[in-house]
């Protein structure tokens, strides 16, 4: 049958032609369209997502948590998905706590595919949102940072914003640690929108835990005492330093006024500086026992060195007396620190002479940062020995025209108090575990010239010195207190109004533990460092002392 | 014998002969055709649980579901197979007109309300749970069978396209049955289907275009009749502009082969399945193929119907008799038609109309009614024939029928009118 055996041998042909053109059309698709099909496919089925790490904790000492960070997603809205805005506003509002007007509002925007409804929303609340699932609610996770002791020790510990980042303190300091790595995760969608496939593309490193040297409990006892110091005298700011002299680790760091870490936005630019690094003073008499300390090292004096002292020196234009009048008078060595006198230190700095000053100036680490491991930090202002004028050493063995950072006195005070080795200070005690090393610090001045100081400044709180009525049972103390008047920007001069009044003490006078700064800007009603900061030192380390289980001896 | 050696030397090589003569007596494995039967069922197995798994678990059922009903069906299937493979040809001649009757009757019962079962917005099926089925599924292989038989027994009676008109009654009337559920995929193929028996059987070219044009008109004017067909067209041109809603099948399905490419993201690797294509396991499993073994396993597949193509035509080339040949012929176009309607739908080439992939597709009826075209085909491969001849053609009959065709066509090569004349008017009096 040809004819049949043709007409099929055609059929054949057509069937094998229409199979091949549908061959060369999946060859067109899957070759030549295939890279964009593909995209589509992606871009419907894939979604990678920033897996945010956790930003590591910061504890004290003993591992109370000071900043920690939960779980929280931001919740966002894509509008033009919102078929009934009002209808998902009463539903959201009680959840978010948010007014419903406001809530449909916004979500009834059509200005913008992308709109915050409200951001680090606990993972406990935000749970219930997804729980609803509305179509144009998106939750994105994170973490929310809070700050389980408000407003302890804010200025250091600092605060993250709303996007993680830290802003300022050890916050913004360490966020390298802190931060960690953001993971990434590959998410293969279905069709309904659930996940099929999740691959890790960079796996989430959290950040690393800090460890802080401070100890909470002194931390609180010293905000305490110092918001009392604070709002005794109406003071513009004050700032307290507490320190373990032996090798610089800072026990509490105090500002006032204080600020709550929960709630940066609403404190001043300058409550938040943490005047510990920040502030520049002239230190006053609070500086004179490293004026004597180098003549002693250098033997320019001895303790015993008995001076004659007239009521006032006259330098040039300027004549310096004491802070209290008084006539012709004779005082050892000793005696000049316990009294505080200006003319005895101004006679101490001349034996030593300008150039060996300027050195003893620099030794004990004034004019450049101590190294602390917190932001922020000034250098102060030590003039140079080439610009000395003819008054210089009539003000600066006094502790007038330099400038010097709370955390730079406490340094050098450490380096009297531990018997003369000057150490970085430190905050930082541990990151995720491993301990930051501390440096072995310089030594500076002799463990004999140390122990004279510190027996000179133990005069300071005995009978007859300017501290006098500040006193811990059992305890010998030692200090020194400061008096400074602030230069008025107004007019260069010397202030007659603003001081700087402070105090650095420390205990037990003989082997010092315990070391503590207190410095009180322009306070108001009472002006003197004895009068006004002393106290203040007292209470502190009348808490601190057996907290830390520091024996009299 | 000899007449089969007769008829078989005159078109096929000697070589071949005793092999397929012995062939013949034994199970109808021995053709080619079963192995691309087989080979089709075993992908269609395992992409009809590949294409169902997913999505069923997601959903909470059994991810063998779909998987198992496949393959109950096609046991059945099988069985059918083997029992028509094996029933005499005569007896299926006898079987048609009632076959026919039936179907018809059950294309009726699908429009009664109450009776019909209501899919997808579309009223194609009969029955309940397991046993539901689509009777239009039948109704394909019923006007197979009565096309083979009217277009044999009249070689020769056709002498105006007006001679046609007893099978263009049937036809249209079944195709019209379709269309009202609608299902215009399963009309196009019985339409398409029919087309290539008037070619196979050798009507006159212009009668083919004739009949041709006059389908096309009438399947464009149902078309346009209805706005969501008028969509469909429109959608067809331009898939992408319809994403989100008419083209979104059409579109997904796209985007699986697409993103296959050439190898594919390997077996069971298909995301797409999982609600993103509707239909994957039925109508659209070329995508999910497309997308899990690339454009290799689709011309895999291509290939496998090209096989059944030019395997089932060989047994109608080869078939003992002119009824024989052209219900072989008409299987086979049967298969290849649902194969190419499918083939273009999901690739682009033409609008959806919802059509299985033969053998492979999840489609219950579908399934039964190829696995029992095929044990037509292996009827015919293994010699099955009708002596229609032997009642029409008198003191022909004691002559081989094979000769007689022979000869006839012979002839009518040489001079067609005269010859269909001569026989035509010869059997159309006995």
């Amino acid at each position: 049958m040809p004819q049949i055996e043709r007409r099929l041998g055609l059929l054949f042909a057509v069937f094998v032609g229409a199979l091949a053109i549908a061959a060369l059309k999946a060859g067109y698709m899957t070759v030549i369209k295939g890279g964009g099909l593909s995209a589509v496919a992606s871009s419907q089925q894939v979604t990678v997502r920033k897996v945010p790490a956790r930003r590591g904790s910061i504890v004290d000492r003993q591992g109370t948590p000071l900043a920690t960070s939960e779980p929280a997603d931001d919740i966002s809205a894509t509008p033009y998905l919102i078929k009934d805005p009002v209808k998902v506003a009463d539903k959201l509002a009680p959840i978010l706590g948010t007014e419903p007007a406001t809530l449909a509002r916004q979500l009834a925007r059509r200005d913008t595919g992308f709109v915050y409804l409200k951001r680090q929303v606990p993972a406990t609340t935000s749970e219930k949102v997804r729980a609803l699932k509305l179509e144009g609610i998106d939750l994105t996770p994170g973490h929310l940072r809070s700050y389980p002791r408000g407003m302890l020790a804010s200025q250091v510990i600092g605060a993250v914003g709303t996007d993680g980042n830290g802003l300022f303190g050890l916050e913004y300091s360490r966020e390298k640690q802190l931060r960690g790595t953001d993971g990434e995760q590959r998410l293969v969608f279905d069709g309904a929108r659930q996940a099929i496939n999740v691959r890790d593309v960079r796996p989430t490193k959290a950040g690393d835990a800090v460890r802080l040297t401070i100890d909470a409990e002194i931390q609180s006892q010293t905000e305490q005492v110092l918001q009392g110091v604070g709002e005794t005298y109406k003071a513009k700011g004050a700032t307290a330093i507490v320190m373990d002299p032996r090798d610089g680790s800072v026990l509490a760091l105090a500002n006032w006024p204080r600020i709550n870490a929960n709630d940066p936005g609403s404190a001043t630019a300058e409550a938040l500086q943490d005047k510990a690094v920040g502030l520049t003073y002239e230190p006053g008499s609070t500086f004179k026992p490293f004026t004597v300390a180098g003549a002693l090292e250098e033997g320019a004096v001895t303790p015993k060195t008995s001076f004659n002292l007239p009521p006032t020196i006259t330098m040039y234009d300027r004549t310096i007396g004491e802070s209290h009048d008084r006539g012709w008078a004779t005082l050892d060595t000793a005696g000049i620190l316990a009294q505080s006198s200006n003319v005895g230190t101004i006679f101490i700095g001349r034996r030593l002479g300008a150039r060996r000053f300027d050195h003893w100036v620099h030794r004990f680490g004034f004019g450049r940062k101590t190294g602390v491991d917190l932001p922020g930090e000034e250098q102060g202002l030590v003039i140079p020995y080439e610009k000395y004028s003819g008054v210089s050493m009539g003000n600066l063995p006094i502790g007038q025209g330099l400038l010097v950072t709370p955390m730079q006195m406490m340094a050098a005070y450490a380096a009297i108090a531990n018997g003369g080795v000057l150490h970085r200070p430190r905050v930082v005690e541990e990151v995720n575990g491993r301990r930051v090393a501390g440096d072995k610090g310089t030594r500076i001045i002799s463990e004999q010239t140390a122990a004279h100081i510190r027996r000179m400044l133990e005069g300071v709180l005995a009978p007859g010195g300017t501290a006098s009525e500040v006193s811990i049972p059992g305890y010998k103390l030692a200090g020194k207190t400061g008096t400074a008047n602030k230069i008025d920007p107004a007019t260069g001069e010397y202030s007659k109004e603003r001081y700087v009044a402070s105090f650095v003490g420390m205990a037990p006078a003989r082997h010092p533990e315990l070391l503590v700064a207190v410095i009180v800007d322009e306070p108001q009603g009472a002006i003197y460092g004895g009068e006004v900061a002393a106290p203040a030192f007292g209470k502190i380390a009348a808490f601190a002392l057996p907290y830390l289980r520091i024996s009299p001896n | 014998m000899a007449r089969v050696a007769a008829r078989a030397s005159a078109s096929a090589p000697a070589v071949v002969q005793p092999d397929r003569a012995a062939r013949s007596r034994r199970a109808p494995e021995g053709t080619p055709l079963i192995y691309v039967v087989m080979c089709l069922l075993a992908g269609g197995a395992v992409m009809v649980y590949s294409a169902s798994s997913g999505t069923t678990v997601v959903q909470g059922g059994d991810g063998m579901g779909f998987l198992t009903k496949y393959v109950v069906y096609a046991a059945l299937g099988f069985v059918a197979m083997h029992w028509i493979a094996r029933t005499p040809l005569d007896r299926v001649l006898r079987m048609t007109g009632p076959l026919l009757a039936v179907s018809m009757a059950l294309l009726f019962a699908v429009k009664v309300p109450g009776l019909g079962v209501s899919v997808n917005g579309a009223q194609r099926w009969l029955g309940a749970g397991p046993l539901q089925f689509q009777p239009s599924e039948i109704a394909k292989l019923a006007l197979v069978l009565y096309a083979a038989r009217f277009l044999a027994e009249r070689p020769r009676g056709l002498r105006t396209i007006k001679d046609l008109l007893p099978l263009g009654i049937v036809v249209i009337s079944s195709v019209g049955l379709v269309l009202l559920q609608p299902d215009l995929g399963t009309a196009l193929v019985i339409i398409f289907t029919m087309g290539a028996m008037l070619v196979a059987a050798g009507v006159p070219w212009p009668w083919i275009w004739t009949l041709g044009g006059c389908g096309a008109f009438l399947v464009s004017l149902y078309s346009l009749s209805a706005p969501y067909r008028r969509a469909r067209l429109t959608t067809f041109l331009n898939p992408w502009d319809h994403a989100a809603d008419a083209g979104f099948q059409s579109v997904q399905g796209q985007i699986a082969i697409g993103s296959g490419g050439v190898v594919g993201r390997g077996l069971g690797q298909s995301v797409q399945k999982i609600f993103y294509l509707p239909e994957a396991h039925t109508d659209f499993i070329l995508a999910i193929i497309g997308e899990e073994l690339g454009l290799l396993g689709i011309f895999g597949l291509i290939v496998l119907y090209g096989a059944f193509a030019w395997a089932g035509l060989r047994i109608a080339q080869q078939a003992k008799g002119r009824y024989a040949a052209l219900l072989a012929g008409g299987l086979t176009s049967l298969v290849l038609c649902q194969a190419s309607l499918n083939l273009f739908a999901v690739l682009g080439l033409a609008p959806l109309t919802g059509v299985p992939l033969p053998f492979i597709s999840y489609g219950s009826t579908n399934l039964v009614v190829l696995l029992a075209a095929t044990g037509l085909l292996i009827n015919v491969a293994r010699g099955g024939s009708v002596h229609l001849r032997a009642v029409t053609q008198g003191p022909d009959a004691q002559r081989s029928t094979a000769d007689a065709d022979d000869l006839r066509d012979r002839r009518r090569g040489d001079s067609r009118a005269r010859g269909a004349g001569a026989r035509g008017g010869r059997r159309a009096a006995g």
